[in-house]
């Protein structure tokens, strides 16, 4: 329900961190962890919506999805998960921490040659 | 072909405010929490027995997060707290600005516990640090037993969940017990009260926890 802002938010930082007269922007990579409460797809719509008929028009979102992974306290394994339950999956223990899975980052503007 | 290499949090101007929040709340010696949950768990119910049972414990301050309408402080200013409303327009989510401002008109009163009842809505207030100690998420018993397995993200950023409307267990399906395994299985630390905000059956101890908290942020 919040991709608007976090597209506005994006596209403010990609502003800022342009330099004087720079080339068109192809590409902007961002970081979107499974847990960031972020809807990839929404957010690429309201990106788009809002660069419309500015100067950024045309440029992708291009994002990366960031799996959910824990590292279990009792064993230390390290486990990808893909369902709610953050349970290691070598020991099962429910004692973990979360490594990744909640970024919302910006990594790299591209720009067109 | 040119690529620049950023590196930075889409939220930052929000983290950034609420690491300001942060810092004040703990320079006035305050114990801040962030009351989360979907529309009509009882937060608000909440709010006004948390104020009731905690007469003569310790003082609280209540920021009012709503979409519309200033029901809500209306509903708290009858039991004469220092309380401010904010009205979001439509926002789905308070943000760390609109907590800065709020907290302004509230800064000269004395209380020792701030509670921001944020937007009813499990998704959106997950990602935005207000500044707060903890997020108590609450969950009533009509909204079933599963749904913490639907939101993990408020739930595994919670440090207390709330089961509220206990006294209706005996008319509904919900099993408190499959309930209280699906929350721990998301976010095992997570301290569990189970309250009636009808009843005040469970808010001694919830009070009583509270209070171990106050001057401790």
């Amino acid at each position: 329900m919040h991709e608007l802002s976090i597209a506005q938010e994006i596209i403010n930082i990609v502003k800022t961190s342009l330099p004087d007269g720079h080339q068109k922007v192809k590409n902007v990579k961002i970081r979107v962890g499974k847990l960031s409460g972020v809807l990839s797809d929404s957010l690429k719509f309201c990106f788009e919506s809002i660069i419309y008929q500015t100067e950024l028009e045309g440029a992708l979102l291009v994002i990366e999805e960031i799996p959910v992974q824990i590292k279990c306290n009792e064993c230390n394994s390290i486990s990808i998960i893909d369902n709610p339950f953050f349970q290691c999956k070598n020991c099962q223990s429910f004692d973990v921490q979360l490594i990744s899975g909640k970024e919302l980052e910006i990594t790299e503007i591209e720009l067109e040659d | 072909m040119p690529v620049i290499t950023i590196e930075r949090k889409v939220l930052e101007k929000n983290d950034v405010i609420a690491n300001q929040n942060r810092e004040k709340f703990k320079s006035k010696n305050l114990f801040v929490m962030n009351f989360v949950s979907s529309p009509g768990s009882g937060k608000t119910s909440l709010v006004e027995k948390t104020i009731e049972f905690s007469r003569g414990k310790f003082k609280i301050g209540v920021i009012e997060g709503d979409v519309q309408t200033n029901l809500d402080a209306e509903r708290v200013n009858k039991f004469n707290v220092p309380v401010v409303q904010i009205v979001t327009n439509g926002g789905c989510h308070l943000e760390a600005n609109l907590v800065r401002d709020a907290y302004k008109n509230l800064e000269n009163e004395d209380f020792d516990v701030l509670i921001i009842e944020n937007v009813g809505n499990l998704v959106c207030p997950s990602s935005y640090d207000l500044g707060e100690d903890i997020k108590v998420v609450i969950l009533s018993t009509t909204e079933g037993d599963d749904k913490p397995l639907k939101y993990p993200a408020m739930f595994r950023n919670a440090s207390v969940l709330i089961i509220n409307k206990i006294d209706l267990l005996p008319y509904l399906d919900c099993n408190i017990e499959e309930m209280k395994k699906n929350a721990l299985s998301i976010n095992q630390q997570l301290k569990i009260f189970e309250v009636s905000c009808k009843t005040g059956e469970g808010l001694s101890e919830w009070i009583e926890w509270i209070q171990k908290n106050v001057g401790k942020s």
